[in-house]
């Protein structure tokens, strides 16, 4: 990783008031970098503000920071924030001390939700990082009847949401190989979601450009509706 | 003392207590008034001529001049009173012709070794002398001047021909039934009294004043003849455990054992718990030097479900004079079921998702859960067949009460109704339900409690915060430590070595906390506190307090989720879980059922009358008079009594019934409450029967028993070697065929006394003034 995406990280000010929930982006080590960072900062950070604004407004008794906010998972302070959001996964290549403490992480109460990545190159890459990461859990498909899909909304079916280029300009849904899109997960022993997986989609876009009038309205209004779906479960399971 | 008054006035004190003064020659009185009155004339006319004769006196010879006659005078008095022959009238009994009982405690007690004067050292070696030994027995004795009925105890009184039938091996010593047994079985004969030979052990459950009444009633006065020493050289006792009746499966229990001694002070011993012949724990305890007892708090988990026997117990020590009283045993029934407790958050927060995590696997802890993520939006959690569904907080009584626990979250006191807070201090009071306040930036005084119903949940004092003052500020960096009344409480033992649990509390990561919580309300116990540069005073971090029949406990920091992720916690650590498994145990530990039995004791000696007492409520917890209640008592053999329980009258909702429990072993009671057709509820309880040997703990003598026996009916407390005196004090009671007796007065070595000391001083104050 290199030295100058620090100033990317937005760790909380120690003069900012404590806050109940962050939407904590994972800036994890990988091989693509676009401008100055990793694929960890793509739609970062209009993204996760644009998901903050809508978020607010839809669980108005959370007490949510505003702001972006991302942290390596090799800081201590990771801890202290149990919702993990990731992009672009596909080009994800953790270090063995990213790989342990996020390990940790996620088994004692941790919650990821892994989005916008496309195809089965990109998901082998996946694959490949979490039976690293967590040999012992396999990945299955969340079924619609998960309460993860019904927590704050009732979600019934689950929509491919493209990104904003081919969104506003109504071409394909679809990047890459990844024609279907997949909500998968990772379970602990205990039947506890610690790992969400969105393939095939780009539920981040549609925050980011949700006031965009070209960027259709249903695919934000998905986004949004599995997002706070996501932030409900997390903060109650 | 009684000696010397028997000395000088020839008879006791009981004498002249029981008799009537009186002259035998009242016809004497004119003639020796005449004589008195004739010598003291002669008296003073000799005095006078004498003391004329004498021409140099002093003026301190003047002042004793009066002396003589008046000492004269009085001698006169004196021989006077005997001429008239004084005389103590007494109503005795007729010989052979009363009776009397002498009830001898034949319990096991009385073969503690601790009667000097037996030649077997016991205090049945002591009574066997004492009764028919060679020289001057008190059977002999009595016999003199009574029919004589032996009578030996353990839990009634039995008739036998001879003192060779006592086995001093009973297991019971029930001294009240025993003498209102005795009383009854001589009933119709002239009875002058019963001597009751004993060590004051009493076992019975009964209050002796029930007994002693029916005594005093049948006019029958009870001798008591103690035996055995006041005080043991050298015992341990456990004398006292206080332990709950019922526990969760995997609480931990809390119980407290009072340890007695003599002869043992500055000893450390050990005291054990055993279940089923295994040591759950040992815990050390100090005799203190200067008092006899001490309580030890001991803890222990209960893992095993079922009704469990755990026994306490300190090794006998060297040179202990009895072994028998070193254990007790309490009957814990360890509870396999699922408390509901119902979980109210105000807002989504990792707090009540790591908590409801922390007990998630707890298979004795039902946690339903009800948080707002939107205005009047709520996400329900756990609701199953068992509980009611409903959204936000329950309006009814009946969806509230069906559970054992409430989890109050970081919600504002404006959210409720009055009902609904009226409610809810309710579910404690009359309930009996347990409810846990958290911290929180909408909780307590920031939540606007202050003012309203739930600010008498809070055990800490709350302050009005206007709602112009915006977010709450966070106290941070907290650490937090165990007050004194925090160490070795079961919610905070957080390790199972005491010591570990201690020292582990400063160690966990810094917490914060909204509540600026430093003042505890009359009646609160704080647990937990944690210094900050942000307040003067220690925070208040967990504190309890009772309300009505239930319990409210303030959790204040928002973010204990900490202790379970932390970079410094390793995964593997239990302390979370730990923490909130223990402090929902705790909060719904001792709360009521709807439907309750209990036996009014948890063990009980075989042939026992055993009182079951029912408590019936309906849904909504108000207490029911109108119902049909049956016990359903399994006995150890597996065959099954029902024994119908009435409304006791006393108690609202209070069914009571008896039975007698004869057979030793393990007793399994279902009771089942019915209204119009329709169940109310079932609820089991357990008892057991066996040899509690109850007598012998307070082993030594019971002086004061005995002493409250005699004084109440009438009778008097005697040794054991006045056997004589015994006899005499019966015979002059007022029972039994009585005829008048007149026992001179006159012959009282007092009265000859007086007579000397008169005469002699009359001589000595003459020579003094050279008239003799």
């Amino acid at each position: 990783m290199r030295t100058f995406e620090r100033y990317l990280y937005r760790p909380v000010h120690p003069d900012e008031v404590l806050r109940e929930f962050y939407f904590t982006r994972l800036a994890y080590s990988g091989h693509m970098y676009r401008g100055f960072a990793g694929s960890w900062s793509i739609d970062y950070p209009k993204a996760d503000r644009q998901f903050m604004v809508g978020l607010k407004r839809l669980l108005d008794q959370l007490d949510a920071y505003d702001y972006d906010h991302a942290l390596p998972a090799t800081d201590p302070e990771l801890f202290r924030f149990p919702f993990l959001y990731s992009v672009e996964v596909g080009y994800m290549a953790l270090s063995p001390p990213e790989r342990e403490a996020l390990r940790r992480y996620l088994l004692a109460g941790g919650f990821w939700v892994i989005d916008d990545f496309w195809g089965s190159w990109e998901w082998a890459n996946l694959e490949r990082e979490l039976s690293l990461l967590l040999p012992e859990y396999p990945i299955v498909e969340i079924p619609l009847d998960h309460p993860i899909f019904h927590c704050f909304y009732d979600v019934e079916e689950i929509i491919q949401v493209p990104n904003v280029g081919q969104g506003r300009y109504g071409g394909p849904t679809w990047e890459q190989d990844g024609f279907t899109p997949h909500v998968r997960g990772i379970f602990d022993e205990d039947g506890r979601l610690m790992v969400v997986i969105n393939w095939n989609t780009d539920l981040g876009d549609a925050w980011e450009w949700a006031e965009d009038e070209w960027y259709p309205v249903r695919f934000s209004h998905y986004a949004y509706q599995m997002g706070v779906n996501f932030v409900v479960y997390a903060m109650s399971h | 003392m009684v000696g010397l008054f028997e000395f000088l006035f020839k008879y006791r004190p009981a004498l002249f207590e029981e008799g009537r003064f009186t002259f035998v020659s009242p016809g004497w009185m004119q003639v020796a008034a005449l004589l008195a009155a004739a010598l003291l004339v002669v008296a003073a006319f000799t005095y006078r001529r004498m003391g004329a004769g004498t021409a140099d006196r002093t003026a301190g010879a003047e002042r004793l001049r009066w002396l003589p006659p008046v000492f004269r005078s009085l001698a006169i008095g004196v021989l006077v009173f005997c001429l008239l022959q004084p005389a103590l009238v007494l109503s005795t009994v007729v010989p052979r012709e009363t009776f009397v009982g002498v009830v001898v405690d034949d319990s096991r007690s009385m073969a503690m070794p601790d009667e000097a004067e037996a030649a077997d050292g016991t205090r049945a070696g002591a009574v066997l002398e004492a009764l028919s030994g060679e020289s001057g027995s008190m059977l002999d004795r009595l016999a003199e001047r009574f029919q004589v009925r032996l009578l030996a105890f353990g839990r009634s009184a039995e008739r036998i021909e001879s003192t060779e039938q006592l086995r001093f091996g009973r297991a019971d010593s029930r001294i009240g039934e025993a003498l209102v047994g005795a009383s009854d079985e001589l009933a119709g004969l002239p009875l002058s009294g019963l001597v009751l030979l004993s060590d004051g052990a009493d076992s019975a459950p009964a209050e002796l004043g029930d007994a002693l009444l029916t005594l005093k009633a049948a006019g029958t006065p009870v001798y008591t003849v103690g035996v055995g020493r006041p005080r043991l050289r050298k015992d341990i006792e456990v004398s006292r455990v206080v332990a709950p009746r019922r526990v969760l499966e995997g609480s931990t229990v809390e119980v407290e054992v009072t340890l007695s001694q003599t002869g043992f002070g500055g000893r450390t011993v050990d005291l054990e718990v055993e279940d089923d012949g295994r040591i759950v724990n040992l815990e050390q305890v100090t005799f203190p030097r200067g008092g006899s007892a001490v309580t030890a708090r001991i803890m222990f988990a209960a893992n095993d479900e079922g009704a469990r026997e755990f026994r306490f117990q300190v090794a006998g020590q060297p040179g202990e004079e009895l072994l028998m009283n070193n254990e007790r045993t309490a009957l814990v029934e360890v509870l396999k079921r699922r408390e509901k407790i119902f979980f109210f958050e105000g807002e989504p927060r990792d707090e009540s998702k790591f908590l409801r995590r922390a007990v998630s696997q707890d298979e004795n802890l039902h946690v339903v859960s009800m948080t707002r993520q939107a205005a009047n939006k709520f996400y329900g959690m756990n609701f199953d067949e068992d509980t009611r569904r409903f959204e936000g907080f329950p309006t009814r009584r009946e969806e509230l009460f069906e559970y054992s626990g409430v989890i109050l979250g970081s919600m504002e006191a404006s959210f409720f109704t009055h009902d609904q807070m009226r409610m809810l201090v309710d579910f404690a009071s009359q309930r009996g339900g347990g409810v846990l306040l958290l911290g929180g930036r909408r909780a307590f005084s920031e939540g606007g409690f202050a003012g309203t119903p739930l600010a008498e949940l809070s055990p800490v004092v709350l302050h009005d915060r206007p709602a112009d003052q915006g977010r709450p500020e966070l106290m941070t960096d907290l650490r937090i430590e165990l007050t004194p009344q925090g160490r070795g409480h079961p919610a905070t033992l957080l390790r199972d070595d005491r010591e570990e649990a201690n020292e582990l509390w400063p160690t966990l990561p810094p917490l914060s906390a909204y509540q600026r919580a430093t003042e505890l309300k009359a009646g609160a116990t704080a647990l937990l506190q944690a210094e900050s540069p942000m307040v003067r005073d220690p925070m208040i971090v967990l504190a309890h307090h009772r309300i009505g029949r239930g319990r409210a406990i303030a959790f204040t920091p928002h973010d204990s989720w900490h202790w379970q992720m932390s970079a410094d916690i390793p995964l593997e650590d239990q302390t979370h879980e730990r923490l909130w498994r223990q402090m929902l145990r705790w909060l719904v530990s001792y709360v009521p059922d709807r439907i309750e039995i209990e036996a009014d004791r948890d063990r009980f000696e075989p042939g026992s009358n055993v009182t079951l007492r029912a408590t019936v409520r309906d849904e909504a917890f108000q207490e029911v008079n109108r119902a049909q209640v049956v016990a359903a008592i399994e006995q150890p053999s597996g065959e099954e009594v029902e024994v119908p329980l009435d409304w006791s009258v006393e108690r609202d909702g209070e069914f009571v019934g008896t039975f007698t429990a004869r057979e030793p072993g393990l007793y399994r009671v279902e009771v089942d409450a019915r209204s119009e057709g329709e169940s109310l509820g079932v609820a089991t309880s357990r008892f057991a029967v066996d040899e509690l040997n109850e007598e012998l703990f307070g082993a030594a003598r019971r002086d004061s028993v005995l002493k409250r026996i005699a004084s109440e009916t009438g009778g008097r407390q005697v040794g054991l070697g006045q056997a004589d005196r015994l006899a005499e004090d019966l015979s002059v009671s007022s029972e039994g065929t009585l005829v008048r007796e007149a026992r001179d007065l006159w012959d009282m070595p007092i009265l000859f006394l007086a007579l000397v000391a008169l005469l002699g001083g009359e001589w000595a104050v003459r020579r003094r003034l050279g008239m003799a």
